[in-house]
């Protein structure tokens, strides 16, 4: 073998002169933006939100309408990263340690609310709206913001889960609406397959994958409005309620043979895209897959229904979605009290719940705008009842290790790995483990 | 006092056991002690709680138990794979001529960052969109597609699979510079006795690699065992938990659900066990050093880097 002459790429020296000198224009950079009169800190608002694609037109066409109501507030947004663990992450060592930086007004997910209620990190704002204007926004995502009789946040959007079904095939074999109940998918959903003989097809898409969509996927089987957890001095999981929802999501796939095995690896998107791509009747999903199924291109396109999900049959109270969405939370030692509730107040107003649903998508929690809302192509009826109906997941301040640990043994047993009642047995001792700590 | 000895040995010694002190060991009391507490720090809780946690832990614990046996799994299946790779690469570099591109090739996957490996096989492995499957379906070997990330049974198999795409490369590395370092003059004598190839192998490469076996090995367990970012990336633990590793379950209790207490006395027996690991394998792969059996430290001679084939 012939020794190999190695020639140095980058000599020790260019590259430490290059670091340098890209440290020095840094510094002069920053040097730069911190420059001018500082505003005054007591009249700043920071507010921390999720980010989304092209919200910055939308933020600020409204910090401009905001400016002109309120001029001497100066407003500072801060977006943080698409996932929602890892907003939380952020949330949680920043909101707890206040020299890290400041924090106002944050955008919260509705599970989060009891927890950072709990914590201290939420400011109570039940006097934000006199009692007649609450009742203007929807119950549920109301409800999900009131922790131990208090409301600690304003809606920001909502969402729910909704069921998608395939117009076309569903009229072709003599089903003239959407399954009311369960068992009418189920039955729909075999008719279709049988007498298509396609292979590709599948009868039903959900979210069975190892993450949070699973439980709310799970709240939707439920057989009532009930929870599955009862939320009070000590909560406690609802087993028959459970027991009976995870068998019935079991059997879609392994009893009816309508839902592939498939679902059980499935979020919102894998789901989204078998649908699209025409391989299945009817899909569990938010409702922001409906812009996606009409836009131009998508096989669907103009034969898709969207309509309330399903109830099992003898249930009065109809289907209901699990409630989604983001609430907004001032923190209790922001020195600019004032000027954060106004800027809520101002999220929360029709005029703004408007922009957020015509520039973002993001359905308003006021459910008085509804009457004259532009509809981006989607049928607001249908997305005024699914939220009027929503439930919200328990609000419970240990709900994040709850849902983890259903999330895994509910997960399991759907599988097939081990049985329901030994998940289910699993999951009420974790919960067991989880709730000492709070005594 | 102290005598003037121990106090020149103290000067130069001390900064050496003040400072691991400092970023070693204070960081593992603080954990075992945080193993026997309650704490949930945004909720203001801090209690002792004795054993409780590990009671819960070995008693109760499904999902931890099945992150042990994942973790154990992953580690022994990956790195038994990545050792058998890597030898087989590692004698095909030193005993066949032009490797210098090959070589380069070998090194690609183990450049790319974990991260980013662990989502192309994700998207590679993809039941309905991804090119494996679709491969598979174009020559006719399967029907339908194949769930590699959503069936409890393969998922893992998958990720080990990625694991040893990514780090065989490091195992070729490290025993070709041991093969390198080989003395030339006893393959000469080998070649002279006309030794037969398997002979050669198991008489002479693998116990003169040994101490190299022995670096690659243990470096490679404390790694696999320690597996966080390739399965967190490709299946987050799922489905059902059949691929959760102590890593895994251990951030998910800590920094998702700020079980800080509970977190930390799984954090512990990982420790535990891979200490235990890491003492075994040691001793198995060291023990019968060819040096220490008698060759004398005599035998080794500079790197040869010309061959005469």
């Amino acid at each position: 073998m012939v020794p190999v002459k190695r020639k140095p790429i980058f000599r020790v020296e260019t590259m430490a002169r290059i670091l340098i000198r890209s440290l020095a224009v840094l510094a002069i950079l920053a040097g730069c933006a911190r420059s001018g009169p500082l505003p005054d800190e007591n009249k700043t608002v920071h507010y921390y939100q999720f980010s989304l694609p092209r919200d910055r037109e939308a933020f600020d066409r409204l910090r401009t309408w905001f400016h002109e109501e309120h001029p001497e507030v100066n407003l500072q947004i801060h977006t943080l990263p698409t996932s929602s663990d890892d907003q939380h992450q952020f949330y949680l060592t920043h909101l707890g340690s206040r020299s890290l930086s400041r924090i106002d007004v944050f955008a919260l997910d509705v599970i989060w609310l009891a927890e950072f209620a709990r914590a201290g990190f939420l400011m109570p704002l039940d006097d934000l709206f006199p009692e007649r204007e609450w009742e203007e926004f929807f119950p549920a995502p109301v409800q999900a913001a009131t922790y131990d009789r208090h409301r600690y946040a304003a809606p920001l959007f909502v969402d729910a889960g909704v069921l998608y079904s395939r117009k076309d095939l569903l009229l072709k074999h003599g089903f003239a609406h959407p399954p009311k109940t369960w068992e009418e998918l189920v039955k729909a959903s075999r008719v279709i397959l049988e007498r298509e003989e396609d292979p590709s097809l599948n009868g039903f898409v959900w979210q069975g994958k190892q993450y949070e969509g699973l439980v709310c996927n799970l709240i939707e089987f439920l057989p009532s409005r009930n929870p599955f957890l009862t939320v009070a001095e000590s909560p406690r999981l609802e087993v028959d309620r459970v027991r009976r929802a995870l068998g019935f999501m079991r059997d879609l796939v392994v009893r009816f043979g309508v839902s592939p095995p498939s679902v059980f690896s499935m979020s919102e998107e894998e789901s989204r895209q078998v649908f699209q791509n025409g391989r299945a009747v009817f899909m569990r999903n938010w409702p922001y897959a409906w812009r996606l199924a009409q836009q131009e291109g998508s096989p669907v396109k103009d034969r898709v229904w969207l309509s309330p999900l399903p109830a099992f049959a003898g249930d009065a109270s109809g289907g209901k979605g699990a409630l989604g969405g983001f609430l907004l939370g001032i923190h209790p030692e922001s020195p600019a009290r004032e000027e954060a509730r106004a800027w809520v107040r101002f999220l929360a107003s029709p005029r703004a719940q408007r922009v957020l649903w015509q520039d973002l998508g993001l359905t308003p929690a006021r459910r008085t705008v509804f009457p004259d809302l532009p509809s981006r192509g989607i049928p607001l009826d249908v997305l005024r009842q699914v939220m009027e109906s929503a439930v919200p997941r328990p609000a419970s301040p240990l709900y994040i290790p709850i849902s983890q640990s259903v999330q895994a043994y509910g997960s399991g047993a759907l599988a097939g790995v081990y049985p329901i009642d030994r998940a289910i047995r699993h999951i009420e001792s974790d919960m067991g483990r989880i709730m000492r700590v709070m005594h | 006092m102290i005598s003037a000895k121990l106090k020149e040995r103290l000067i130069f010694i001390g900064p050496l056991i003040v400072l691991p002190g400092l970023i070693v060991a204070w960081p593992v009391l603080e954990v075992l002690w945080l193993s026997f507490r309650n704490r949930v720090q945004i909720f203001h809780i801090d209690r002792w709680v004795g054993a409780a946690n590990y009671l819960y832990l070995f008693g109760e614990d499904l999902r931890f138990a099945s992150a042990v046996s994942n973790t154990l799994y992953f580690t022994f299946v990956s790195v038994g794979l990545e050792f058998l790779l890597g030898l087989g690469f590692a004698l095909y570099l030193r005993f066949s001529p032009e490797r210098e591109w090959v070589k380069g090739m070998m090194l690609i996957p183990w450049v790319i960052p974990s991260v980013v490996s662990a989502r192309l096989w994700q998207w590679m492995l993809h039941a309905e969109a991804g090119i494996v499957n679709y491969l598979l379906q174009s020559v006719g070997l399967t029907d339908a597609p194949i769930p590699w990330l959503s069936s409890p049974d393969l998922a893992l198999h998958a990720a080990i699979f990625a694991d040893v795409w990514k780090t065989t490369p490091l195992m070729v590395l490290l025993l070709y510079a041991g093969l390198l370092g080989i003395p030339e003059n006893l393959l000469r004598a080998a070649r002279v006795d006309r030794t037969p190839p398997f002979r050669m192998l198991f008489c002479i490469l693998i116990p003169q690699l040994r101490p190299a076996i022995a670096t690659a090995v243990v470096l490679r367990l404390l790694d696999a065992f320690r597996v966080f970012d390739v399965i967190y990336v490709m299946t987050g633990g799922g489905p059902a938990n059949s691929t959760e590793t102590l890593s895994l379950y251990a951030y998910r209790t800590y920094f998702q659900s700020l079980q800080f207490g509970y977190g930390s006395s799984v954090v512990v027996v990982q420790v535990m066990i891979l200490a235990g690991l890491t003492a075994v394998a040691y001793r198995l792969l060291q023990g019968k050093n060819p040096a220490a059996a008698g060759d004398g430290p005599g035998e080794f001679h500079p790197r040869r880097t010309e061959v005469k084939e």
